[in-house]
């Protein structure tokens, strides 16, 4: 809560109210009135200095009122949980907040490294490429690290997580200026559903302060009638949101409410039609000591004057290239600060052209305001700020040295004419393209789902502005289908217009360019641009990558055009000819917990649940996600880790019995008339040839004859099956088959549906399962299972609810698979645990497949044939399905194609991995295979594996070396059969 | 963490998912049909809630009465199949002033279910079925996603009154 303070006087501006506010910079407390910035409370507490630059640690104040600041950056909050780089210009006061300023040590003022100013070119362009090589880089790396970068990297985040909200209009209008609030009105008035971003908390953007007249209104007047229409009709403002980029037609906007990210939400808005009024950016002018605290934009200035009533100084001298500065200066003059001096580079004759310029000049000259035309002021003097400004007459262009004098002053008001904000039209393919009466770069032609309009599309009359932002909100509605009436343009007179003339830096020595500041964020400088043209960088990318000239936080808002500008007068070419750096989203840093939303934690990705996750959870069951799914590797009472209890687990199922949670197994069903020709097009065997009540192995290909998935089909009715998928592959085997579905068995009477999740499986393995699963089955289910033979399944139900028992399973032991409707799982299971069946998890699994020789997803890679499996048996029954014919190439013939074997190791005792790389005797360097998988077999009492190996190796008895260098070293392995326990499959067939 | 700043209020409730059958077209359907035939068109049962969804083209959701009594199945052969994945799909309601705030974090119900009562969605990067009911949105989540979906649903402020509330909030914040 504010405390009212009444001893302060109170400012007056646009978006101050009346409370009184603490907060805290660098130790210090400041008062503050509700609604102020930080920039502007410092600056009605007399605070200049906010800073120090990155590279040469020189103080700092604000430049600018928004969110383009270079210099005045600031850290809020404490350690850990700091956020560097907020401008301070953007950042909005609230009651407490505590604030450091940043590159310094120990203090704003007495900053040790600031020392290193003295050094002069030390910090110059791509220092860090030619400095520092004796003895070594690593040497002064730890110094320059802890010197380098803006502000510093918090240790943890402590805000809010960052909500999102996906939002779909007709009309986006990003920028509330003038040329926004004409396009929102124009098309909400034609009927589209408008949503309007703006960046500052308020709308209006330079109407704060525009002289004229809007509609007859004071623009002030005019904006609030607007603002109540808007609402009227329905459009969504928001404020405080910036928009920072966007793809595929959707748009990222970011809220920052009080200028502090974190709080707000990440919007993602899908318009049907984009209007970019995101205005201009006003840029600097090059002289000698232009970043003291105390230089500042003129438009700034005019913002903190009228909105929040804080004074850039009290003595200013204004240093401009176009009219804008004589209107300017008559208001500042009329707020009741002094304008010592007004300083124009342009000639005498030029202004003399406008007559309303001419009466400007005479109305300041008579309120004692010198007007200094034909002048440049080449050097700002000061200390911690500003106190006098060094002019001298221009002749031709050069400065006349012998005639420079001093004006004293406080402030510098500088202006270099304004560059528009295209960023956002510069998404999905836009170009930059020169825009002749502003001197700088707009956006090329646009596609017809985006406009730009105002100031961002080049216009710099208020009356100009205002129409262009109608007819682009016009222009909009229409191509949404909003055909009702938009109205007529707002009528306006305002300021006249600027007359720019290009003028990017002021004359000085070439000793001295070190001092002319062209980005103040990176302490570049002209020197910099001298430099890197001299070292042959002529491409203003390479340019921007070396001096690092429009990089950081306010990627190069007011330096770009400047830096482009001045380095084309270095190379002696125009500045359309030199170009500029492309931009790049985010239009301004977001935070990374605003791009992760909600994807933290837990909730990082989905994790999809079986119906018995309770009962794994509750037994000691250790989920891991394995793909989406969280499955138990193992159960925590069999054992201290993994190893032991995966097998223990295994041991158990091979003597006795087991229970398994294999929900995970995609299931489709496929129905229809077609079915059975559709499955024989797509598995390498047939699925015709199965009979009603009968399971059967297959295994999908690839169109390129490679192995795509494997799996049981089961033939549930004439016209319905019920093909498994590999548990990670479900959703892409269903997409494969909605492919073939659509395109080759376009039209036939065939139906796909995923039943995933409305089947539980359990497996039951081992020596024990049937009488077990005999126990829990009631008659007739029970009677039938004795009979039922390996591959067929019966229908029966469990308490009522369906249950498919089919005698398979993927251990090698007489096994069956119960597929359960999912709230049936949990009974089903307990009873079978009841029966002494013990669970085992995906570890033990992986033991008994492995000792079996089945395969698994590390075999079937996507770069492996049925030949290369050893599935010869199943490619000779000649099915043509998908990829068949390709298994011909003689390619997937050669003696060089891998071939699964199985491995054990030579001394019958040693340990090898999957993974290791095989190497024969004969060359000993060279793999001939790998390791894909291996597991410690509980039945042989040693590690046994698979392997894919060279068919010219592949012969049983070859002796290789698995080697595992980064892991366990050289193992001497020997070729065997894959199927390492009951090759005859009398397991099975128990 | 701390958490999202909080939302109007909004429940969540589990909604009866004891049968549940999809119907899948494999020809154009017949004038006598009598499943809505415009992909997005739902049949509500006496109480307003969503029973025949048409919430992919060709794809109906039958819930309730719609998936057990009186299906004349010979005559559907013709043109389409039918298939019970009871236990396939959880039913929620979810309600109150902040539930189209809520489902915003994920995508914009209001363009989804612009010109259309029902669609399949991905909520949370869940597999979903939305539809609009009276007081806020039917949703049907794919079985092994649910929980996903209720802890995010939970994290945004939902109250969340279905069976195992507690636990899943306890999972989704260790």
């Amino acid at each position: 809560m504010s405390a009212a303070d009444p001893s302060m006087t109170l400012r007056r501006g646009s978006r101050l109210g009346t409370a009184l506010l603490r907060f805290h910079f660098d130790g210090r407390t400041y008062s503050a009135q509700e609604g102020d910035t930080v920039a502007s409370a410092l600056l009605a507490n007399g605070v200049c200095a906010m800073g120090r630059s990155m590279k040469s640690r020189r103080l700092r104040g604000p430049l600018s009122a928004g969110l383009e600041e270079p210099g005045a950056l600031l850290t809020v909050g404490d350690a850990p949980a700091l956020v560097p780089n907020i401008p301070a210009t953007q950042l909005r006061v609230r009651e407490g907040l505590v604030l450091r300023s940043q590159n310094r040590w120990p203090s704003l003022h007495w900053d040790l490294a600031s020392v290193l100013q003295l050094g002069g070119g030390l910090f110059s362009a791509g220092f860090y490429y030619k400095t520092f090589l004796w003895p070594s880089w690593r040497t002064y790396e730890p110094l320059i690290r802890r010197l380098a970068g803006l502000g510093a990297a918090p240790g943890r985040s402590d805000l809010p997580r960052v909500g999102a909200e996906h939002l779909a209009c007709d009309v986006l209008v990003a920028g509330a200026g003038a040329a926004g609030l004409a396009a929102a009105l124009a098309a909400a008035r034609g009927g589209a559903r408008v949503v309007l971003c703006e960046r500052d908390p308020a709308c209006g953007g330079e109407l704060d302060f525009e002289g004229g007249q809007i509609d007859g209104l004071d623009p002030r007047a005019w904006l609030q009638r607007c603002l109540t229409e808007l609402a009227e009709r329905g459009v969504r403002v928001l404020p405080d949101t910036t928009l920072m980029g966007g793809s595929g037609g959707r748009l990222v906007a970011m809220a920052a409410p009080d200028g502090m990210p974190g709080p707000g939400a990440v919007y993602h808005i899908r318009p049907r039609a984009f209007v970019v009024a995101t205005g201009s950016v006003e840029r600097p002018i090059a002289f000698v000591n232009n970043d003291l605290p105390g230089v500042m934009l003129m438009g700034a200035a005019e913002r903190y004057l009228a909105r929040y009533g804080a004074a850039a100084g009290r003595e200013l001298v204004l240093f401009a290239n176009h009219d804008r500065q004589y209107a300017t200066a008559l208001r500042l003059q009329a707020a009741g600060l002094r304008v010592r001096a007004l300083v124009d580079p342009r000639p005498l004759d030029h202004l003399e052209a406008d007559p309303a310029v001419r009466a400007q000049r005479a109305q300041l000259q008579q309120g004692g305001t010198e007007c200094l035309v034909a002048h440049a002021l080449v050097e700002a003097r000061g200390g911690r700020r500003v106190h006098a400004a060094c002019v001298q007459p221009l002749s031709g262009g050069a400065a006349d040295s012998g005639r420079s004098r001093s004006i004293p002053c406080d402030a510098i008001l500088v202006s270099g004419g304004w560059s528009p904000e295209v960023h956002a039209g510069l998404h999905e393919g836009g170009v930059h393209s020169f825009t002749e009466p502003m001197k700088a770069f707009g956006a090329a032609a646009q596609p017809a789902w985006r406009q730009l309009a105002g100031a961002c599309n080049g216009q710099l009359e208020l009356a100009a502005v205002l129409a262009d932002g109608h007819k682009a909100g016009e222009q909009a509605a229409r191509a949404v289908g909003a055909m009702a009436p938009c109205g007529a343009a707002p009528l306006a007179a305002g300021d006249a217009p600027p007359r720019l003339v290009p003028y990017w830096r002021s004359p000085a020595p070439q000793s001295r360019e070190k001092h002319q500041y062209v980005d103040l964020q990176n302490d570049v400088t002209v020197a910099d641009l001298r430099q890197a043209l001299a070292e042959g960088l002529y491409d203003i990318e390479h340019v921007k990558r070396y001096t690092t000239l429009g990089m950081g936080t306010d990627q190069g808002r007011t330096s770009a055009v400047l830096g482009a500008a001045i380095f084309a007068e270095l190379k002696g070419e125009t500045l359309p000819a030199v170009g500029i750096s492309r931009t790049r989203p985010p239009y301004h840093p977001m935070p990374m917990a605003a791009i992760a939303g909600l994807r933290t934690g837990v909730a990082f990705r989905v994790a999809r649940r079986t119906p018995l996750h309770a009962w794994h959870a509750a037994h000691g069951g250790v989920l891991d996600p394995m793909g989406l799914w969280m499955r138990p590797r193992y159960y925590r009472a069999n054992g201290p880790d993994a190893f032991v209890a995966a097998v223990a687990e295994a041991r158990c199922v091979r003597a006795t019995g087991g229970i398994v949670d294999a929900s995970t197994l995609g299931k489709i069903e496929v129905a229809g008339p077609a079915a059975a020709a559709f499955l024989d097009a797509l598995y390498l065997s047939k699925a015709s040839t199965l009979r009603v009540g009968r399971g059967k192995y297959m295994l999908n290909l690839r169109e390129d004859g490679m192995a795509l998935d494997d799996g049981l089909v089961l033939r549930l009715a004439d016209d319905r099956f019920l093909a498994t998928t590999s548990s990670g592959h479900g959703e892409h085997m269903l997409s494969h088959f909605e492919h073939y579905r659509d395109t080759e068995f376009a039209g036939a009477a065939l139906s796909l549906t995923d039943v995933t999740d409305a089947w539980a499986v359990i497996g039951v393995a081992g020596p024990r399962s049937r009488a077990a699963l005999q126990a829990v089955l009631e008659t007739p289910a029970r009677e039938t299972l004795a009979t039922l033979g390996h591959m067929g399944f019966l229908t029966t139900d469990y308490q009522g609810r369906d249950l498919r028992v089919l005698r398979a399973g993927f251990s090698g032991e007489l096994a069956y698979e119960l597929h359960c409707r999912p709230d049936a799982a949990a009974a089903l299971w307990a009873a079978l645990h009841a029966q002494g069946l013990e669970p085992y998890g995906i570890d033990a699994l992986d033991i008994l497949r492995v000792e079996k020789g089945y395969l698994t997803s590390s075999e079937i890679t996507g770069q492996t044939t049925p030949l290369d499996l050893g599935l010869e048996a199943m490619v000779a029954l000649g099915n043509p399905c998908v990829g068949r014919a390709l298994l011909e190439r003689p390619a997937f013939h050669e003696a060089t194609r891998p071939r699964l074997v199985g491995l054990r190791a030579a001394d019958g005792q040693a340990r090898f991995l999957a993974g290791a790389q095989l190497a024969s005797a004969d060359s000993p360097n060279r793999p001939c295979g790998y390791v894909t998988s291996a597991v410690y077999s509980p039945t042989l009492e040693q590690w046994v594996g698979l392997a894919l190996v060279a068919r010219s190796l592949a012969t049983l008895g070859t002796l290789l070396t698995a080697r595992d260098p980064l892991r366990h070293g050289d193992t001497r392995v020997q070729v065997c059969s894959p199927v390492h326990v009951d090759p005859a499959g009398e397991r099975i067939r128990s | 963490m701390t958490t999202a700043p909080p939302l109007p209020s909004c429940r969540l409730d589990a909604l009866p998912a004891d049968s549940v059958q999809e119907l899948i077209a494999h020809a154009p359907l017949p004038p006598t049909a009598p499943w809505p035939p415009q992909p997005g068109a739902l049949v509500r049962d006496p109480g307003g809630m969503p029973q025949v969804l048409h919430f992919a083209p060709g794809r109906w959701l039958l819930t309730g009465a719609a998936a057990g009594a009186g299906a004349d199945v010979a005559a559907e052969a013709d043109y389409a199949r039918r298939v019970d994945v009871t236990g396939k799909w959880q039913a929620y309601a979810l309600t109150g002033a902040g539930a189209a705030t809520l489902l915003a974090n994920t995508l914009s119900p209001e363009a989804v279910l612009l010109g259309r009562q029902c669609a399949a969605v991905s909520l949370f990067d869940c597999p979903c079925v939305l539809a609009r009911i009276e007081a806020g949105f039917a949703i049907w989540v794919q079985a092994s996603y649910a929980a996903h979906l209720r802890q995010l649903c939970q994290s945004l402020g939902a109250q969340d009154t279905a069976p195992g509330a507690d636990a899943l909030a306890a999972d989704f914040y260790l």
